[in-house]
């Protein structure tokens, strides 16, 4: 950011150098609508870009929220069929809380998933799919939790996917070299203040590089300054440890 | 288009400003132009900013329709896991059936259909399999109370399957009609035009605003023309989603026949 003002200075003061500031004042008819028109342009793309990357933050935060809801589903619907096949569903689903929030989390900073997670996520299918209910009661349980098994899956691809996916190169391209423009247009303004003229590139330079910095943090929503916390897996692994140590309890019932 | 080929495009149109604006200095005097700045200025001010704005939020609706189809990709490969997934919990003799089919699709999908988006086509093949699938779900006969669960799920994905594939046929035929494309163009020619009719002291510096500005407006154009594709080009939508599935499925396949 600071490198980003220094250099548009310099470009102020080196135009300057070169160019009488009355010529430049001269040219401000032809300088002034020309910036309007890249100026908009680019402000509408920049803006349009910082809000689609905060709404795919904000989707990726919500997913996370949907499957450590979806897998908490599970658990809990888990809890009423008989076992082995409770117990067995219900471990799972703690390790597979266990898992994402110690070990998935760290590896989503690279872009990567569990592999322990997909086998654990493998097995609770199998347990879904395999499990014969043998009461009605027992059936609606089986399809509530063919749901959210399925709802589970659906949120763990769309994570998969929103770890890998950044904006093209060439957006970014455009991006930044729409950037330079604005700020390149900047330096054929002369204003009788050098200092003013300083003081306008800073802030539009400032402006722009903040957009830029808000662009980049909001791509990638599972790393960065700005990520996607694992708090709803952390509230129900708490909660579904306590569930599991008192498991015997549960079953006498 | 490649961001190469563009590039050139966007080198030559560059080009053709600074021509124009020497053109139209050889022919026209200075002081003249100068002398009309006060109704030039504005003027452009009007066209350069309602193109701004009209291509500024085309380029965000091309990006919107472009993420459409990447989410629905994304659901189309999440619809076929499920299938074969769910199928998982019937015998043998149902469950290889559709297990195998899903894995064909993806195959086919990306080996065979991905390519032929950027030509707008879908592939045959691909929609036999698809077909196939919905026989084999459709027909089938659960036994039990809990095959009976799995097989409501079953046509569930496979009826989610179906709208996402459909999607994807609608997408890859829809386009920005002709006639905008035209209103961008000639905006953009108009835009730089009217560059040329400012009269300013040094030639230099006017030159190099009307580069900057066509060099703008000729890269966010070539958003528009990247994004308005999202199955062909520089920018297009990848089979990834199905490229997971692939090699799990063919795992968990060789797992099961064994």
């Amino acid at each position: 950011m600071v490198t980003a003002v220094a250099i548009s200075c310099m470009g102020v003061l080196l135009v300057r150098r070169f160019v009488d500031a009355r010529i430049l004042r001269d040219h401000h008819e032809a300088t002034d609508p020309m910036m309007a028109c890249v100026g908009t342009l680019f402000a509408i793309l920049l803006g349009f870009m910082v809000a689609n990357a905060m709404t795919r933050f904000e989707e990726a935060r919500l997913n996370v929220q949907e499957e450590a809801g979806a897998t908490g589903d599970i658990f809990r619907l888990s809890q009423s069929l008989p076992p082995p096949t409770n117990t067995e569903i219900m471990s799972d689903c703690v390790k597979y809380f266990d898992i994402v929030c110690d070990q998935e989390f760290k590896l989503m900073e690279d872009g990567k998933l569990s592999d322990q997670c997909w086998d654990i996520y493998a097995d609770l299918w199998q347990h879904c799919t395999a499990y014969e209910p043998k009461t009605q009661g027992q059936s609606n349980l089986h399809q509530g939790l063919v749901a959210a098994m399925t709802k589970l899956g659906e949120c763990r691809r769309a994570r998969s996917a929103q770890i890998t996916y950044r904006l093209p190169t060439v957006l970014w391209v455009v991006v930044i070299s729409g950037a330079v423009s604005i700020i390149i247009f900047t330096l054929f303004f002369g204003v009788d203040s050098l200092v003013l003229q300083l003081a306008m590139t800073s802030i539009v330079t400032l402006i722009l590089v903040l957009n830029v910095y808000l662009l980049d943090a909001f791509d990638s929503p599972f790393s960065g300054n700005v990520k996607v916390s694992p708090l709803p897996f952390e509230v129900n692994r708490t909660i579904f440890h306590k569930a599991m140590s008192k498991l015997p309890t549960i079953q006498n019932k | 288009m490649s961001f190469v080929a563009w590039n050139i495009i966007t080198l030559l149109t560059i080009g053709a400003a600074m021509c124009g604006v020497l053109l139209v200095r050889r022919y026209l005097n200075k002081e003249m132009l100068k002398s009309n700045h006060q109704v030039t200025d504005p003027l452009m001010a009007t066209v350069g900013m309602l193109f701004a704005i009209l291509l500024g939020f085309l380029v965000a609706n091309a990006m919107t329709r472009y993420e459409e189809c990447r989410l629905n990709v994304q659901a189309e490969s999440g619809a076929v896991g499920d299938i074969f997934r769910i199928a998982r919990g019937f015998n043998s003799s149902i469950r290889l059936p559709i297990m195998n089919n899903c894995l064909k699709y993806i195959d086919s999908v990306s080996n065979d259909e991905w390519p032929a988006l950027s030509l707008e086509k879908m592939n045959d093949q691909s929609w036999n399999i698809y077909s196939d699938i919905w026989s084999e779900i459709s027909l089938m006969q659960p036994d039990t109370q809990g095959q009976s669960n799995l097989h409501q799920a079953l046509v569930g994905a496979v009826t989610k399957l179906g709208e996402c594939r459909r999607a994807r046929a609608a997408q890859i035929q829809s386009h920005m009609p002709a006639i905008l494309w035209l209103v961008i163009y000639a905006g953009a020619f108009i835009t730089v035009c009217f560059s040329f009719f400012f009269g300013l002291e040094s030639v230099k510096l006017q030159l190099m605003m009307t580069a900057l500005l066509t060099y703008v407006l000729c890269m966010n154009m070539y958003l528009l023309v990247s994004f308005n594709a999202p199955f062909a080009g520089d920018v297009k939508i990848q089979p990834t989603a199905f490229g997971v599935n692939q090699k799990l499925f063919r795992q968990i396949l060789n797992k099961d026949v064994q």
